[in-house]
């Protein structure tokens, strides 16, 4: 090897003059070596990917159903992204400082959005095939469309339809312009299509004509057929579900040789699977656990995903319909002491149903700031009593303990809660119809679109809390005008006002937001977790 | 399926014998396994009074509210100051939610295995002494009964009356008559055909007066012995389905549960927390058993 | 002797159905459907109702149990509201890995208890024999969630010596070594609740042989006592062994839900325990079925089994 800035001559020096050049080029050798070999090292731990490998993946539920258009859990699509692919997508990689991901193309090239909003016009990426080796093109796009909003087509699903409603209720029609132009025409403005179509509920994902024709209705998703990086093995249910890599893929080829993801319920069987090696990344991590995760050498991811763990009102109980009872809760529950405490601050508390990472989201609109003496003034001012307040809060067993908090801080102002803690899936039945006792529910969910506060409002305000003649009567119609913005800008600021009004009647309970929701092994590399509730594993690759 | 039964009672020798073929030596073995025997159920009943008068003492006894939590003090282990035992995940007093919890498991396993063991009496009497088709239909729905697993039969019930005591206590209940029953109808089948019977008869005793004077009570011991045996089995089973979130609800306290959210802490080593609880359900269903093993020896020497 | 058999068996049948319509009631009692569950979002009402026709939940619910039955017996179990594949595939592969768990539970069961019974039978009186006895009685006693999470605590997470969930190693290759690797912390979990029964059964034969004239009078003669006590125990432990093992499976069973909770093992137990949580009518039905009917076999098998080593019955004598 050449020393750097030196030139070997083959005239002879003198013999000291020789050992000192010999040493100096020793030296010389030995720092090149050096510098060589933790340039080597730093490359290996920074980009240089291998190819090869199984991931294996702990999820905290069972996923649903893989059919995009009837699933409706973020553990089904963080399976599923992976299998069908949006028009548009998200940048999964920037990392969650960043804020909201930005849409960037995916089987559209590109996107055209009309002044006033309402006509979509997708160029599609061209060449691309189906897992089973059909084309990708705009009638494959129409025909995903028409299965869901056209009753009077052949392949129209009754499932689908009512799931994929909130994006299309107000779709006029799907135009198939050419062969790789699809054009969308909707009744209203509708500003924020494009970004609700890559999101985890209501996902636009592409699934092959010929695999629905083939399989049926309901076996698609025992099939998912979709133009993804990665292509679908087996499922068993309780056990897991295979994936593998697409080797045909039109994009990036993913390192990974195969994905395995496993569902294990139990928090501590979850977290005992991670330490022995069971699995590489671990999802939902107890806030206990992080601190010794950490110590023990593993990543605990930091990102405020884009949801919150927030509690819906049952507009029908007697005591929570009224205004001044929600607002008091509101004032009693210290939210921060719950972050600080319960969640060992990996969590932040949340005073907006807008939670961190949407773009709506104003760290300066808070609802109410924790003040329990005002709580007792205006329980007092209404007419009640200690103890005259009662009422039930049902939860899953998961947050249990967020919601044994605020039974604490709630009985600190005079009003007494029971509450009913079950299993998930008990716990769901229980939403369908919410008892006349019960005054608040948990839910843990959220959007990166300001969308999200119609959804939530339409959802939990309305459908489920039966609260429609109970509140602010200003907020519907403030709600319908940001909705049917024509721009961006003007969307996020009329969105605001909307929450604001939502936020003084105390329409939502907003709760925390956790940080930490993911961890993995050293052995994972190229893992982000984005400001977004799901992650792209096509750029994750093994150590060894 | 007679055979379940009478083959275990007769099998079951714990620690009694009367073989009198024996060596002294071991003549004096026998006398001692007697002895420690009855030690041991003397031990379980101690033990289960003292669980029942701490229980119902709890108000009194217990140092903490315990369902009051001190958030900053989670976690912590037992010999903090004023909190024996520790806290739990949610900076409750495990001391005192063990007292507490006390109350529920007794009277969620207790009362119903008495329901039960008065209902299995009533049930083997009319069945093994009558003839005809009443008899072999009560049996068929013992059967099936028998047939149904048990956590499934809790699963449908807390789906059905939602979670709760009434859940795991008709569940105890469901589950334990069965078994006594069989007890019962096989003691009442043999002793039906024996001369005291037929001889009470002849002197012209009602069905009533045969029942309840002459048989029930040679059947009655081992209704006794079984329930007090099973009741300790009872004990683990409720808190079994309060760990399945069948039972008590939050935030109660109640030990199957106590088990369950201390065992989401164990595997970040703060093993304490469902510790105490186990030991506790543990201590208890031994002592009924050992009284139960007792009160066989006792009451029924034969074995 | 065949003839008791058939009895037996025809005897099952109205028991199953009976179950049957049992399990149908109580599912459909209480509120909530799977179709709200299933979808577990906020849909409208027209959606929802339009739904829960094309399942045929509209209809009264013994129309829906005639159709059930039908379809049962035309050998359609249904298919699952909520997973929407068909009922047996998932069912049948779920059940049979609880059967496998069970029967790995029943195999340390009986190895334990055997010899730990053996053990105590002939060191009667000692301390062995009191100490192996409370070891067996406290495990017994003792909460299975709770020793399931010590062993894998400690066997799993500390020493790592075995795996702590699943059937499998999921990157591997998945043979039977991988299986039984998997299968050693489970079993022991379940088998120790039942290895007392059969310990104390063992015990008391031992007893009962080692006391016994005929024994004496071998080893006065000078014969080993291990070749006796072989000769022997076997034949007169034979049947009580099988009515315990009978009755241990269906507690088994029973009790293997919690193995299955806390190992993650993919079994019939959390399956039924989700359908039932998710109101899934055909799950909970066609699995409460299966396990009834396995059981229901269980006692079968060992009251047949008990009727063959009984002489008395053999000779055509009445039940016992």
């Amino acid at each position: 090897m050449t020393v750097p800035g030196r030139v070997s001559s083959s005239v002879p020096r003198s013999g000291a003059e020789t050992r000192r050049h010999a040493g100096l080029r020793l030296a010389a050798a030995l720092l090149a070596g050096v510098v060589a070999w933790s340039a080597h090292g730093i490359a290996q731990a920074q980009g240089t990917p291998r190819t090869g490998g199984t991931l294996v993946v702990g999820q905290y539920q069972e996923p649903t159903v893989y059919d995009p258009n009837r699933q409706y859990s973020w553990e089904t699509y963080r399976v599923d992204k992976h299998i069908y692919e949006s028009l548009v997508a998200e940048d999964l990689s920037r990392p969650a400082k960043d804020g909201p991901p930005p849409l960037v193309p995916a089987l559209a090239e590109s996107w055209q959005v009309s002044d006033d909003a309402r006509t979509f016009t997708f160029k599609l990426r061209q060449g691309v095939k189906f897992h089973d080796g059909t084309d990708f093109n705009a009638q494959a796009v129409q025909f995903n469309v028409r299965r869901y909003t056209d009753p009077a087509f052949e392949f129209y699903d009754v499932r689908a339809a009512a799931t994929m409603k909130p994006v299309y209720g107000n779709l006029q029609e799907v135009k198939v312009v050419d062969d790789h132009t699809v054009q969308f025409v909707f009744k209203a403005p509708f500003v924020d299509f494009p970004r609700l179509l890559p999101q985890g509920n209501y996902v636009s994902g592409i699934f092959s004509p010929a695999a629905l024709k083939k399989y049926g209705q309901d076996g698609l998703a025992l099939h998912p057929t979709g133009t993804g990086p990665f292509k679908f093995v087996e499922r068993v249910h309780g056990e897991k579900t295979v994936l593998v890599r697409n080797d045909k893929y039109w994009g990036a080829r993913p390192y990974l040789d195969r994905i395995i993801f496993r569902p294990i319920p139990d928090d501590a069987t979850r977290l005992a699977a991670l330490r022995s090696g069971e699995i590489d990344i671990l999802t939902r991590v107890p806030a206990d656990a992080a601190d010794g995760l950490e110590s023990g050498g593993y990543t605990v991811r930091d990102s405020t995903t884009a949801g919150q763990l927030f509690l819906g009102w049952n507009f029908r109980n007697e005591f929570t319909s009224k205004q001044a009872v929600r607002q008091a809760i509101l004032l009693a529950i210290d939210r921060e002491g719950l972050a600080r405490t319960i969640f060992k601050g990996r969590a932040v508390p949340s005073y907006s149903i807008f939670n961190i990472g949407n773009t709506a989201y104003d760290a300066a609109q808070k609802d109410f700031a924790y003040d329990p003496a005002r709580a007792r003034e205006l329980l007092k001012k209404a007419g009640y009593k200690e103890g005259d307040v009662h009422f039930t809060i049902i939860t899953d067993v998961a947050n249990q303990p967020s919601v044994e908090w605020i039974q604490r801080d709630l009985g600190k102002v005079g009003i007494k809660v029971n509450v009913i803690s079950q299993e998930w899936l008990t716990y769901t039945s229980k939403l369908a119809n919410l008892a006349p006792d019960t005054g608040l529910f948990t839910m843990e969910w959220g959007f990166v679109t300001p969308y999200w506060l119609k959804l939530a409002f339409d959802g939990y305000v309305i459908t489920r809390g039966g609260g429609e003649k109970v509140v602010d009567q200003a907020i519907a119609p403030a709600i319908a005008k940001a909705a049917s913005q024509t721009s961006e800008r003007a969307a996020v600021a009329a969105w605001k006002s909307a929450n604001a009004l939502a936020q003084r009647d105390a329409v939502f309970l907003p709760l925390v937001t956790f940080r930490n929701h993911f961890a993995n092994s050293q052995n994972v590399q190229g893992f982000n977790v984005p400001a977004q509730n799901f992650y792209d594993l096509s750029k994750v690759w093994l150590k060894k | 399926m007679n055979h379940a039964v009478t083959t275990t009672v007769a099998a079951d020798d714990n620690d009694n014998d009367n073989d009198g073929q024996h060596a002294f030596r071991s003549a004096a073995r026998g006398r001692w396994h007697r002895l420690r025997a009855n030690r041991l159920a003397l031990l379980g009943l101690v033990v289960i009074v003292l669980a029942l008068a701490v229980s119902a003492a709890a108000p009194w006894l217990a140092p903490h509210d315990p369902n009051v939590a001190e958030p900053q003090l989670r976690l912590a282990p037992p010999g903090a100051p004023g909190y024996w035992l520790g806290l739990d995940a949610q900076g409750r007093d495990i001391f005192s939610r063990l007292l507490w919890g006390g109350r529920r498991a007794l009277l969620a396993s207790i009362p119903p295995v008495v329901a039960a063991v008065l209902l299995s009496l009533a049930l083997g009497l009319l069945a093994g002494y009558h003839r005809g088709r009443w008899p072999a239909l009560i049996m068929r729905v013992i059967d099936i009964l028998f047939a149904f697993p048990m956590v499934l039969l809790a699963i449908g019930l807390a789906t059905a009356l939602g979670p709760g005591i009434w859940a795991v206590a008709l569940t105890i209940v469901f589950s334990a008559t069965p078994y006594l029953t069989r007890v019962v109808y096989a003691g009442v089948r043999a002793e039906r055909d024996k001369e005291y019977v037929e001889a009470a008869r002849a002197c012209g005793a009602t069905t009533a007066d045969v029942l309840l004077r002459e048989i029930l009570p040679n059947v009655a011991t081992a209704a006794v012995v079984y329930g007090t045996t099973l009741a300790g089995g009872m004990i683990v089973f409720q808190a079994g389905l309060s760990f399945l979130g069948l039972g008590t609800q939050p935030p109660d306290a109640d030990w199957g549960r106590m088990v369950a959210e201390g065992a989401q802490v164990l595997v970040l080593g703060a093993a304490h927390v469902a510790t105490a609880p186990a030991l506790v359900i543990v201590a208890l269903a031994l002592a009924f058993n050992w009284l139960g093993n007792g009160l066989r020896d006792v009451l029924d020497p034969r074995g | 002797m065949t003839r008791a058999i058939v009895y037996r068996f025809l005897q099952a049948i109205p028991i199953f159905l009976v179950v049957s319509v049992l399990v149908f009631l109580i599912a459909h009692a209480g509120d909530g459907d799977p179709v709200t569950n299933a979808l577990a979002s906020t849909l409208p009402q027209e959606s929802i109702d339009a739904i829960r026709k094309e399942y045929g939940l509209d209809q009264p619910v013994l129309v829906q149990y005639a159709l059930w039955l039908e379809h049962l017996m035309a050998g359609d179990w249904g298919t699952s509201l909520v997973l929407r594949t068909p009922v047996f595939e998932v069912l049948a592969r779920s059940f049979g890995n609880t059967l496998l768990l069970a029967a790995a539970a029943v195999a340390v069961c009986l190895a334990g208890g055997v010899a730990v019974g053996v053990l105590s039978g002939l060191k009667r009186g000692s301390w062995i024999d009191g100490a192996a006895m409370l070891v067996i009685q406290v495990g017994h006693n003792f909460p299975v969630f709770w020793s399931g999470l010590l062993l894998i605590w400690v066997f799993g997470v500390r020493l790592q010596w075995f795996p702590v969930s699943g059937m499998y190693d999921m990157r591997g290759d998945q043979d039977w070594l991988d299986l039984l690797h998997h299968l050693v912390l489970p079993a022991i979990a379940a088998a120790v609740i039942s290895m007392l029964i059969l310990a104390q059964l063992v015990r008391a034969q031992v007893i009962d042989i080692m006391g016994s004239d005929y024994l004496r009078t071998f080893r006065a003669q000078g014969l080993p006592r291990s070749l006796l006590l072989r000769r022997h125990l076997g034949r007169n432990l034979l049947s009580p062994v099988i009515n315990v093992t009978g009755l241990q499976v269906g507690y088994l069973l029973s009790g293997v839900i919690f193995v299955e909770n806390v190992f993650n093992w993919p079994g019939i137990g959390t399956q039924l325990y989700n359908a039932a949580a998710g109101k899934d009518y055909p799950m909970i039905q066609a699995g409460v079925m299966l396990v009834t009917g396995c059981f229901i076999a269980v006692n079968l098998a060992t009251d047949v089994a008990l009727d063959l080593l009984n002489p008395r019955l053999r000779n055509g004598g009445g039940p016992a």
